[in-house]
């Protein structure tokens, strides 16, 4: 389970890539909501924090258990016209109720239990993740490498940064099993991102070639597209035209799954479901 | 306010501050009025006693008001008006006045002055002497309503407050509500050329949209919690198997850590089909922590179901043993992991934390105790936001024992079922702290829950064998779930709880 000292690379993701035609027998979805999309850099820190986890476990297919932690973040930079509130729907003064006790409604309706310090959300949501890994769990979410980094950057708020580089396949790996017994790095090679796997079932349509922005083409027809893009083929086309958005919500509808919402736990829950249905394609299904 | 005053109790209320960005929540012990009116009160933040505007004191927040956490020094009165929380102003966030601006074009006294402010010095020995000043004044006392003309639009204020910070300077403003416009102003009465008429109020004075969308907020956070108490049931039901009590000591003593052992978890493992033998070897012969061995017993049933497996309830025992077992390695390799960690210097930051004391540490697994001894023993209606739900109190007592896990002393006090002692209650927390190290003199709930998971934090760095591992990890998780029940155990369900 743990590779703390083998050869997989950080980077590397041996479940990607490939089309899945089986559900892990222990399958681990999780997502976080954040206050931003700055998650940082290996030299810059990131100002987005984590104000929610969620994580669905499913034993055989079937959902075992499901965690939701809202966590309060440090900073209060959310007003209320922010992308970020657009998204999720949790504005400051929300967290500050839930932090102080109150039970808000998430965007659905659902009541949540209150906020907690974001570093006990993180140790619970770490803590959740080392009790399945250590059972041999494959984990599962949309663009998990942004998930990953959010729990690299909450990690270092309260447990600093590793003093030395391990190696330069674990160095920033080590504190988070250090603190948690949790293995990002073993984790990350086990995980399957629904993302890549519906890139790789060509669900997006085949690549394109991007030339410089800004680039307006008139066609024989007299027809002028702004910004164009050509497709494998050749042809111009105005951007994503004809392409499927490469979100959650939208492969979900493309499979007549109800999407989360951007509420951690109901996203999960979408990945996970979205999984199981591109599944049920590559077995020749729809 | 005055129930606060009456019963000595501590107040939490939100504030405005003097520093960009509104309000702060402030937590203060009221202690009686002012001849001016204000409200006299200890303020537990920077520990000074002060005067607040009763009409800026927005709430109450947070905890609301809740008994006394000290005893606040001798009352030895103010040195100056600096003690006097700082410029009033409306709150930034909902409330957004519009500040009437009106030129001068008449004198008050005399001719026209080219230096207002001069003039007012000169004629006033302070804004309180001003006409314009007194007349809202008088009018706000008499309950009457003022109008005057300001670039061709009436107003009509009734006033609210009078913020008479000002001295010597003509800043005095008077917040209250323009029939005219139908919402609330901001005036300064020294722009205003002249009152014009004063009379009765023509309507009573509506209450401010900020205190009307907080009271809104409040309403829908406690209709939140009433739709949560409908939906949730915590009552015991009873179990297939109810293991004797026989069974349980031997389990507990067969158990990698008998001060960890979870009586809940046994029973569980028991109705998921398991015998007490298949246990006792799974925990004793093949030192198998119980909750891994409850894991691996679901796993097993769930193999059984989906791939059709016609099993015995000793094939369901042997595949657990072997996912189990599966798992001891993992433990092995991490515990190898670290051992060379440290072995080879290459430490995380954690490793410098020093682990707390004895001492400090059971006094901190004693507070959270006693905070939920309080919540489980008290027998009034719980202020919100510390929810009341039927089955709540054993709730409170789970986490009670999960704080016996962290001191097994503390077993002696879960009987105490009559004890009260609203000091028990630990304060809200109020602020940030994302130092590293435990630091066991700060008593929020947060700090003393974060004090002690720092501490397994670093002893879990020193893991030297699986059973270490595997103590260190219940304790740590003991301490999760106590820090995340501060106002009531949301986590708890029924059958993760079993009495000794």
């Amino acid at each position: 389970m743990l590779t703390f000292n083998s050869k997989i690379a950080s980077n590397e993701r041996p479940m990607n890539g490939v089309l899945h035609t089986a559900v892990p027998k222990l399958l681990v979805a999780w997502d976080t909501e954040t206050t931003g999309t700055d998650s940082g850099t290996d030299k810059k820190e990131g100002s987005s924090e984590p104000i929610s986890y969620g994580l669905v476990a499913y034993r055989n297919g079937v959902e075992e258990a499901a965690h939701h932690f809202l966590s309060q973040p440090t900073s209060y930079d959310l007003p209320r016209d922010s992308g970020a509130y657009r998204v999720h729907g949790m504005s400051p003064e929300d967290l500050d109720d839930s932090y102080a006790g109150s039970l808000i409604r998430s965007k659905d309706g659902t009541v949540r239990t209150p906020a907690l310090h974001p570093h006990v959300a993180l140790d619970k949501m770490l803590a959740t993740l080392a009790h399945y890994q250590s059972q041999g769990a494959v984990f599962l979410g949309h663009n998990l490498d942004f998930d990953y980094r959010m729990l690299h950057r909450a990690h270092r708020m309260f447990y600093g940064r590793a003093r030395q580089r391990i190696s330069p396949q674990t160095g920033s790996n080590l504190p988070i099993l250090a603190s948690s017994g949790f293995d990002i790095d073993a984790a990350k090679a086990r995980t399957i991102d629904t993302y890549a796997h519906a890139k790789a079932m060509n669900e997006f349509g085949p690549p394109i070639k991007r030339p410089p922005s800004g680039l307006t083409v008139q066609l024989s027809d007299g027809t002028r597209i702004e910004n164009a893009v050509q497709d494998y083929q050749g042809n111009w086309t105005a951007p994503n035209e004809n392409r499927p958005s490469q979100s959650l919500e939208s492969l979900c509808k493309l499979y007549g799954i109800v999407p989360g919402g951007h509420d951690a736990l109901e996203d999960s829950r979408a990945a996970a479901q979205l999984f199981f249905a591109q599944v049920g394609k590559n077995r020749g299904g729809r | 306010m005055q129930h606060a005053i009456d019963n000595q109790l501590e107040m939490h209320f939100d504030y405005p501050s003097s520093s960009p960005g509104g309000e702060v929540s402030r937590r203060v012990i009221p202690s009686g009025f002012t001849p001016e009116g204000h409200v006299r009160g200890y303020d537990l933040s920077n520990g000074m006693w002060k005067n607040w505007k009763l009409n800026k004191i927005i709430g109450p927040s947070g905890n609301g008001m809740q008994p006394r956490s000290i005893e606040p020094p001798e009352d030895i009165g103010d040195s100056g008006s600096n003690l006097i929380p700082g410029p009033s102003r409306p709150n930034p966030t909902d409330f957004n006045p519009k500040k009437v601006k009106i030129n001068i074009d008449a004198p008050l006294k005399a001719a026209p002055p080219t230096d207002m402010e001069q003039f007012i010095k000169n004629n006033y020995a302070d804004d309180y002497e001003h006409p314009n000043v007194n007349a809202f004044r008088d009018a706000k006392e008499n309950g009457q309503q003022v109008t005057f003309e300001h670039e061709g639009e009436t107003h009509t204020i009734i006033p609210r407050s009078i913020n008479d910070f000002g001295r010597s300077v003509p800043h005095s403003t008077v917040q209250g509500y323009c029939t005219q416009h139908g919402k609330e102003e901001v005036i300064t009465p020294f722009d205003i050329k002249s009152v014009g008429v004063i009379e009765p109020q023509s309507q009573e004075l509506p209450t401010p949209s900020y205190i009307t969308q907080r009271s809104l907020r409040e309403q829908e956070l406690k209709n939140n919690a009433e739709d949560f108490k409908k939906g949730i049931d915590l009552t015991v039901q009873p179990a297939a198997v109810e293991p004797t009590h026989e069974e349980y000591e031997e389990a507990r003593a067969s158990d990698i850590d008998p001060d960890t052992f979870d009586k809940a978890t046994y029973k569980r493992v028991r109705n998921l089909g398991a015998t007490h033998p298949q246990i006792i070897e799974a925990i004793s012969a093949n030192k198998i922590p119980i909750e891994d061995y409850e894991d691996a017993y679901k796993t097993a049933l769930s193999n059984n179901d989906v791939f059709g497996i016609d099993a015995t309830s000793n094939d369901t025992h042997v595949s657990a043993l072997g996912l189990a077992n599966k798992r001891q390695s993992a433990y092995n390799e991490t515990v190898n992991s670290l051992r060379s960690m440290r072995a080879g210097g290459q430490e995380s930051p954690v490793s410098s934390w020093t682990p707390l004391s004895d001492d400090d540490h059971n006094y901190l697994a004693e507070q959270l105790f006693g905070h939920h001894m309080a919540l489980r023993n008290y027998k009034g209606k719980h202020e919100t936001p510390h929810l009341e739900v039927p089955g709540g109190r054993r709730a409170h007592e789970w986490v009670m024992s999960e704080c016996t896990k962290l001191d097994p002393s503390l077993k002696a006090g879960m009987g105490a079922r009559d004890f009260y002692d609203s000091s028990m209650i630990l304060p809200n927390d109020n602020g940030w702290s994302t130092g590293g190290s435990s630091n066991p003199t700060n008593n929020t709930y947060t700090d003393v829950a974060r004090s002690l998971l720092n501490h397994y934090t670093a002893t879990g760095m020193r893991a030297n064998s699986i059973k270490d591992f595997i103590v260190n990890r219940r304790k740590k998780n003991a301490v999760l779930n106590i820090a995340s029940s501060q106002f009531f155990p949301y986590e708890y369900t029924p059958e993760k709880y079993e009495e000794d």
